[in-house]
């Protein structure tokens, strides 16, 4: 099946989008460090399960998200603990915790495999929410392909500060040493670096979906919209989720 | 901070307070109309449909995809902030703790795993 084509579009999107959201799928498939393809488009099912899921509702509501119980609204086999990673990124995100994060790592998933849920769910979602934002009926999931996970992780990886520990540029491996483009990187592209290929996918729809990483401080205009216009719908989607980062 | 960076970069008058308050102008030509838009999207408002065709009439199809676009990767990066609890950079520390202060993002839940 041929993804994105955007045919019944009525609005032209630009062929770099198209092109953009076609190597997430591929990415989406494939398996990664810690997950099969299998795992991870299940992993992606969960992120639209998400939007339906009553309990993430009624836990979004309270005052406090731990009071509630219940369970779920899956669409997959995946471990609970895996659903409800995926479900809390999605629907509660400015309310996780450092304390919901150690209930979780290293007991119940590795800090990779963490990783790499948070990968599959921020680059699906981002995608998903362009599409909804465009107007465009959100993309059939790719197809799982065949493979194991490489299991490889970055020897680099040291605490920085993060939940996580992250790979700083001059730590990069050979395999791995234009993942940051050359360049220091903002702890937002390293946060994810325990899997390289999730950083990978971060960079490539971040080039087509914000802007290329070498426009990012000359401040000129790169898309229709002006460099404060699109600063302004950054800054006002960073402050809707509340978020401090 | 960009939004800040970019305006004095360009030599533009912005109203930053427009960011957290829908009320206010942020001085950024159509800034009402592309908050609504991010607004809607983010919120799940059942009116994205007006808003977009309001933006496609007032700005053009290709300033609303720019806009869904920026709004997709700004959902995705406030998500890698929450989900790995990663500290403000050392570079920013400085110059971002005065803006910080004037939009009152200290209050925000997710300060707590931010350390800067």
């Amino acid at each position: 099946m041929k993804h994105f084509t955007y045919t019944d579009s009525a609005i032209p999107i630009r062929d770099d989008l198209q092109a953009a959201n076609r190597r997430q799928w591929e990415r989406l498939a494939h398996p990664g460090s810690w997950w099969d393809g299998v795992d991870r488009v299940a992993i992606a099912r969960e992120i639209r399960a998400a939007e339906d899921c009553a309990f993430c509702a009624e836990r979004k509501q309270a005052l406090s998200a731990a009071s509630i119980e219940g369970a779920h609204d899956c669409d997959s086999e995946l471990p609970e603990t895996v659903v409800e990673v995926v479900h809390k990124l999605v629907t509660d995100n400015a309310r996780l915790s450092k304390a919901w994060f150690d209930d979780i790592v290293p007991s119940q998933l590795s800090d990779a495999a963490y990783a790499e849920i948070v990968g599959i769910v921020v680059n699906t979602f981002s995608v998903d929410e362009l599409q909804r934002g465009m107007g465009v009926a959100v993309e059939p999931l790719p197809q799982p392909v065949k493979g194991e996970p490489s299991q490889r992780r970055p020897l680099g990886a040291k605490d920085h500060g993060s939940w996580l520990p992250t790979v700083a540029a001059e730590d990069l491996d050979s395999q791995d040493a234009d993942l940051y483009g050359g360049a220091a990187a903002a702890n937002v592209i390293a946060a994810m670096s325990l899997v390289p290929g999730e950083v990978r996918g971060l960079l490539d729809l971040g080039d087509a979906y914000y802007m290329p990483m070498g426009a990012m401080n000359t401040f000129e205009q790169v898309r229709s919209l002006t460099r404060s216009q699109v600063e302004l719908v950054a800054a006002r989607t960073s402050a809707l989720n509340e978020c401090f980062y | 901070m960009l939004l800040r960076a970019s305006a004095e970069a360009n030599e533009e008058e912005i109203g930053i307070e427009g960011v957290m308050d829908d009320s206010k102008e942020s001085q950024v030509p159509d800034g009402m109309l592309l908050g609504e838009f991010a607004e809607a999207v983010v919120r799940r408002d059942p009116d994205l449909a007006a808003v977009r065709e309001r933006m496609v009439e007032a700005m053009g199809p290709e300033a609303m995809v720019d806009a869904a676009a920026v709004v997709a990767n700004f959902q995705r990066m406030v998500r890698i902030a929450d989900g790995i609890g990663i500290p403000i950079d050392e570079s920013w520390r400085g110059f971002s703790a005065d803006l910080r202060e004037d939009l009152g993002v200290a209050e925000f839940a997710s300060s707590a795993n931010t350390p800067g």
